[in-house]
């Protein structure tokens, strides 16, 4: 039956995670089941890294998904809230899919919230390369050594507006 | 009044440590109660000597044994029960009784216990203390859809605080803040949660605290007693369910049989759904070492080791976030899926199940 403060959470979610996927070049977000949606994917065409046989190599389409269970607003668990879906071999300390760690996560957190704290961590723009609380600890002696290299991207998710008037100079005459 | 014949009081306690090992003692002392379920899934370590009614020679042994022990050598009569599993690993049936009393240490666990009280229309006695304040407190919550809950007075501050592990920390809910109070608060905490129990069997209503809390200031000496009011924008759904019991035994019930009506006894309906008491189905392992997927449909944190080894490289699955499922919908499954045996899908006796439709919504006690 229906939870009318959840539906309202989720109605919100919606509206604001589509608003912010059009005004974004890097962000597509594909809401997958539920009215209102309860899973979407969230497609990043931002660069990161992956790792190929011949090294690390950037990439430019990651794939996540974001699941919000009945309970949501009360708990939150980030393996059950968050799944890495594609490349499958990701190339991140905080990255070993189906894991992804965006670090602790409050009940009820925004999904516009959750989609810039992903794109951070896709991106490089936030990194702590710290071995005892990493996903992947091969990438975090990796980032470690390679720290001049990061951010891998340095365009903002949501497009600048720059709201500049154009207006044609007419000569006096 | 919960108790009007002052007969077969059962008593479930969660957590015996610095509170509960206190309130076991007076537990085991009052008469009118027949039946105790202690529950708490750590042991006793040599800094709990301090802070708790222990011997030194419990240390290193489960919590809930070491106190089921003591409180059988006070009163031999009475029925105990030792639960050494988190609370929330508990089937919610199993927690049916006259009064739950949490003696608990953690927000998410006093969360789990509030939720089971409310969906079972159990009162529920919280305790707390803080050492640094020298504070003690108890609240008292009796449920039903306009009483006060646990979480009407949380505001998205308290949502932070809850304890929660994540992927590059597993342990952080493991390493909260002990509280390290000294015996005295927690035997003071416990002294008042028994008397407000006591005052809830006896149903002396203009005495009852439902819905408050009182605190006492024991470096002040100040005594404070809070009224809490409904939230109408709590997040919780403060659902008070009516469980019904199955004519039929749970190793013979199918998702079928309760989906399509027949032991439900309601018409079947397409929007008609099965869920678990919040736990949701996993349909799908995932092996986070080589990327092999088993299709395995189970309730979610119901799979044994073998069930979780990777057939490719031995490694263990995980259930991804994004294959779990809160509700299996009768528009969506298979006939093969209608006749798996709830057992099959990591149902035990105990559970609660829930099939509802567009308008109703119908608990059953497996």
């Amino acid at each position: 039956m229906a939870d009318l403060v959840l539906e309202g959470f989720l109605r919100k979610q919606f509206e604001e995670g589509m608003a912010l996927a059009r005004q974004s070049d890097l962000l597509e977000l594909i809401p997958v089941s539920g009215d209102p949606a309860r899973r979407y994917i969230a497609r990043f065409r931002c660069k990161g890294l992956v790792r190929n046989p011949d090294g690390v190599a950037e990439h430019n389409d990651f794939h996540v998904g974001v699941h919000f269970l009945d309970d949501y607003l009360r708990r939150a668990d980030p393996f059950q809230l968050l799944t890495w879906l594609l490349p499958p071999h990701a190339w991140h300390p905080n990255v070993n899919a189906p894991a992804i760690c965006i670090g602790k996560v409050t009940p009820g957190t925004s999904l516009v919230d959750l989609l810039y704290r992903l794109f951070e961590v896709i991106t490089y723009n936030k990194v702590t390369p710290r071995e005892d609380d990493a996903l992947n600890r091969v990438a975090c002696q990796w980032a470690r050594r390679n720290r001049d290299r990061f951010p891998i991207d340095r365009r903002p998710l949501k497009r600048r507006s720059l709201k500049l008037r154009v207006e044609t100079a007419s000569a006096e005459t | 009044m919960v108790n009007p014949q002052g007969e077969n009081v059962s008593l479930v306690v969660v957590g015996v440590g610095n509170v509960g090992s206190h309130v076991c003692r007076h537990l085991a002392r009052m008469p009118e109660v027949n039946r105790l379920m202690l529950i708490d899934k750590d042991c006793y370590e040599e800094k709990n000597l301090r802070s708790q009614d222990i011997l030194a020679s419990d240390c290193g042994k489960p919590k809930a044994v070491v106190q089921a022990r003591q409180v059988r050598r006070i009163r031999p009569d009475l029925e105990v029960e030792a639960v050494t599993v988190p609370v929330q690993e508990v089937p919610l049936g199993q927690l049916r009784s006259t009064v739950i009393l949490a003696c608990l240490d953690t927000k998410a666990a006093r969360q789990d216990v509030n939720e089971a009280a409310w969906h079972l229309g159990i009162p529920w006695i919280d305790s707390g203390v803080a050492a640094d304040g020298l504070l003690a407190r108890v609240n008292v919550y009796v449920p039903s859809p306009d009483a006060p809950c646990l979480e009407c007075a949380w505001d998205r501050r308290d949502y932070e605080l809850i304890e929660q592990s994540y992927p590059c920390d597993p342990d952080a809910s493991a390493r909260t803040a002990h509280t390290n109070a000294p015996s005295s608060l927690g035997a003071l905490a416990a002294a008042m949660q028994v008397i407000e129990l006591q005052k809830l069997l006896a149903g002396s209503p203009d005495r009852l605290l439902a819905g408050c809390e009182v605190t006492i200031d024991a470096s002040h000496h100040k005594q404070r007693v809070t009224a809490y009011r409904r939230n109408p924008q709590c997040r919780f759904d403060h659902a008070v369910w009516r469980l019904e019991q199955l004519d039929r035994p749970l190793s013979a019930l199918t998702v079928g049989d309760l989906l399509d009506g027949a032991v439900a006894g309601r018409i079947p309906s397409n929007s008609a759904s099965l869920s678990a008491a919040g736990r949701p189905f996993a349909r799908r392992l995932t092996c986070p070492r080589c990327g092999a997927a088993r299709d395995f449909l189970r309730l979610a944190g119901r799979f044994s080791r073998a069930m979780r080894r990777c057939r490719e490289c031995r490694h263990d699955m995980v259930a991804r976030g994004f294959d779990l499922m809160p509700r299996l919908e009768q528009a969506s499954i298979g006939r093969a899926l209608a006749r798996r045996k709830l057992t099959s899908l990591g149902f035990r006796a105990g559970d609660v199940v829930t099939v509802e439709d567009d308008h109703t919504e119908r608990h059953f006690l497996l």
